[in-house]
């Protein structure tokens, strides 16, 4: 009888026992960003930088939109991420997210825009949930004078002043894409990608940007102001590299 | 030593009950549901944003209506919520400067509205001290310059009364009240008080129109105020934005951010930064919806603007380049704005079609004891 209760007991409860994982494909790729100043770590509020112009600064804000996520496959197919964004406020959030849908395959390049295309850049911004990327309450970069949303923000200081500066680089014309030449491999692991994102570059190359000379804001999505940053943008991100996941 | 084959059943049944001793925890007493508050969000905000472990049910936001509106919160039973939150009037303090508390002393800073809390999503409070509504909620009843109770003496009078345990029990199957549930139940009732019926909405659904003078203060809101000192004019009839929109730009009209407007080149009260020790935080504070601003008089955090006009002849100004951590949202409006006294109508008729009064009559935000 003691026997049978044993039996009972294991037998009874078998839902409780572990069940071994079978392994499955993680169709994901975590994506990290390191923002920086030339070779120093970006820091907000308190920390100073030398922009290429000489003048002295503190930056209070850089938040941007990252959309357009795509992959190209070593036989040139292209992958494109519908529907995926990102929201990068690096003075009060983490800079790293998880692009979704990545199929297992050789690849050679992975690209992505700052900036959003003019139907979603235009569409209603109140059918995102409040904590999505292109919520206007948890990114602060719509404005809706433009009917449209700010691309990057860049906002600060100028040391010993009173001055601030304050550049919204926002339009579908201002959109700024970036593709990477890269090959890997994606097995049935994730995959994870660093990136650099050098802010001294908005300011140096090719045009070297002065808050005295050029201005300390933007004001239409075609002024000087905007197009000088927004050039100087294209070499802003570096991949540093794409790899398997360690479990 | 043989067993008896009683004992071996009594060790078998022991034997069971601890090994399925989970499983048996997991079985529900008795019971329990509760119906899922159905709220009707317009288009003109955010999708619902609630708490995942804190869905509003018409049991939990009715209980949180109750201790909403009732005076057992405070330590001398004179004073509840209500009675510095008027739905009448946005939930403002009646356009007191300082709110009242049960010892007759004034407290420190305006009284907030209450309206789309749910999508406020960086803290609570003038200085963000609360990091969550529901946490939010019980702070006014223990400050002593408020209500003046202690959590402990207020769930010994819950939970003595048979009412609020029938209530609490319908709400959150409890059959002890806590500070947790106090918090909840009132955050959910918070969270269900939305305002999205203003004359605003209407026009964006393409339901109503704006008069000429509510366009132009429309345009006015939107448009920025010029920056550059050589292209300043004060009198140039061009030179007419009020440059708004960089913290009330979205259809919340607030930021989530707390930020520093420039009252003040001396921060006597340090908002933000007396919450987190940090200088650099210092002046700022929430970033305040502008819907239903026709009610929520006097404005800023401590009530020094009696009128809009007050407030926008002050964000004119041009007072502000020295205040410390000044936002540079406020980099247009660092120096004299001229805007003439029709564009200034202009701009309050625009503000006043954000007032809602579905919102500010809606009997379900009403006191339920009437």
């Amino acid at each position: 009888m003691i026997l049978v209760f044993l039996a009972l007991a294991f037998v009874g409860c078998k839902d409780t026992e572990p069940v071994t994982p079978e392994a499955v494909e993680v169709q994901e790729m975590a994506v990290n960003i390191d923002h920086a100043f030339d070779n120093e770590p970006l820091a907000f509020l308190t920390e100073e930088y030398s922009l290429a112009s000489g003048e002295k600064v503190f930056f209070k804000r850089l938040a941007y939109l990252l959309a357009d996520f795509y992959l190209i496959k070593a036989d040139d197919t292209r992958v494109n991420l519908a529907d995926q964004y990102a929201l990068l406020n690096p003075k009060s959030d983490p800079s790293n997210f998880t692009l979704l849908n990545i199929p297992m395959g050789e690849y050679k390049a992975f690209g992505f825009s700052i900036g959003l295309d003019s139907i979603i850049n235009h569409g209603n911004p109140n059918q995102y949930p409040a904590t999505h990327p292109l919520s206007p309450i948890n990114n602060s970069l719509y404005w809706s004078w433009q009917g449209g949303y700010v691309f990057t923000a860049i906002e600060g200081d100028v040391v010993g002043t009173t001055d601030n500066f304050i550049f919204h680089l926002a339009g579908s014309n201002n959109k700024i894409d970036f593709e990477f030449p890269v090959t890997f491999t994606k097995g049935m692991a994730a995959l994870d990608a660093n990136l650099t994102y050098n802010l001294a570059e908005a300011f140096k190359n090719p045009d070297m940007f002065s808050l005295t000379s050029d201005g300390r804001s933007t004001h239409t999505t075609t002024d000087p102001v905007t197009v000088k940053l927004t050039s100087n943008m294209a070499d802003i991100f570096n991949l540093d590299a794409i790899t398997t996941a360690v479990e | 030593m043989r067993l008896s084959k009683k004992f071996i059943l009594l060790i078998g049944i022991a034997v069971l009950i601890i090994a399925c001793k989970d499983v048996i925890n997991e079985l529900p007493n008795t019971p329990f549901s509760t119906t899922p508050y159905n709220l009707e969000i317009p288009n003109t905000l955010p999708p619902a944003n609630f708490p995942a472990d804190n869905m509003p049910t018409v049991e939990g936001v009715y209980l949180g209506r109750m201790l909403f509106y009732d005076p057992v919160l405070s330590a001398d039973s004179t004073q509840s919520c209500s009675s510095c939150h008027n739905q009448a009037l946005a939930f403002t303090d009646n356009g007191e400067q300082f709110s009242t508390g049960i010892k007759g002393l004034k407290g420190k800073r305006n009284a907030m509205p209450i309206f789309n809390l749910q999508w406020h999503l960086d803290g609570f409070f003038w200085d963000g001290r609360a990091d969550i509504l529901r946490h939010q909620a019980i702070m006014p009843i223990q400050d002593p310059l408020e209500m003046d109770e202690t959590i402990g003496n207020l769930l010994v009078k819950l939970n003595s009364n048979e009412m609020y345990k029938e209530h609490f029990k319908k709400a959150f199957n409890a059959d002890q009240i806590d500070e947790e549930l106090v918090g909840k139940a009132l955050e959910q009732f918070m969270n269900i008080i939305i305002s999205g019926n203003s004359k605003f909405d209407r026009v964006s659904m393409g339901l109503e129109s704006f008069t000429d003078q509510e366009k132009v203060g429309q345009l006015i809101f939107n448009a920025e105020a010029k920056t550059v000192l050589e292209e300043r004019d004060p009198k140039n009839p061009q030179n007419f934005g009020a440059d708004c929109f960089h913290c009330h730009g979205n259809s919340l009209f607030m930021r989530r951010e707390l930020l520093n407007n420039g009252l003040d080149s001396v921060h006597t009260d340090l908002g933000y930064g007396g919450v987190t020790g940090n200088a650099s935080d210092n002046g700022k504070f929430k970033t305040p919806s502008l819907r239903n601003i026709e009610k929520t008089a006097p404005y800023m955090h401590d009530g020094r603007f009696k009128t809009l006009e007050e407030v926008i002849d002050f964000y004119l100004s041009g007072s502000h380049g020295t205040s410390p951590n000044l936002d540079p949202s406020m980099h247009a409006l660092q120096y004299e704005v001229y805007l003439s006294p029709e564009h200034k109508a202009a701009l309050v008729s625009f503000l006043m079609t954000l007032t809602d009064d579905t919102y500010l009559t809606n009997k379900e935000y009403s006191n339920p004891f009437k």
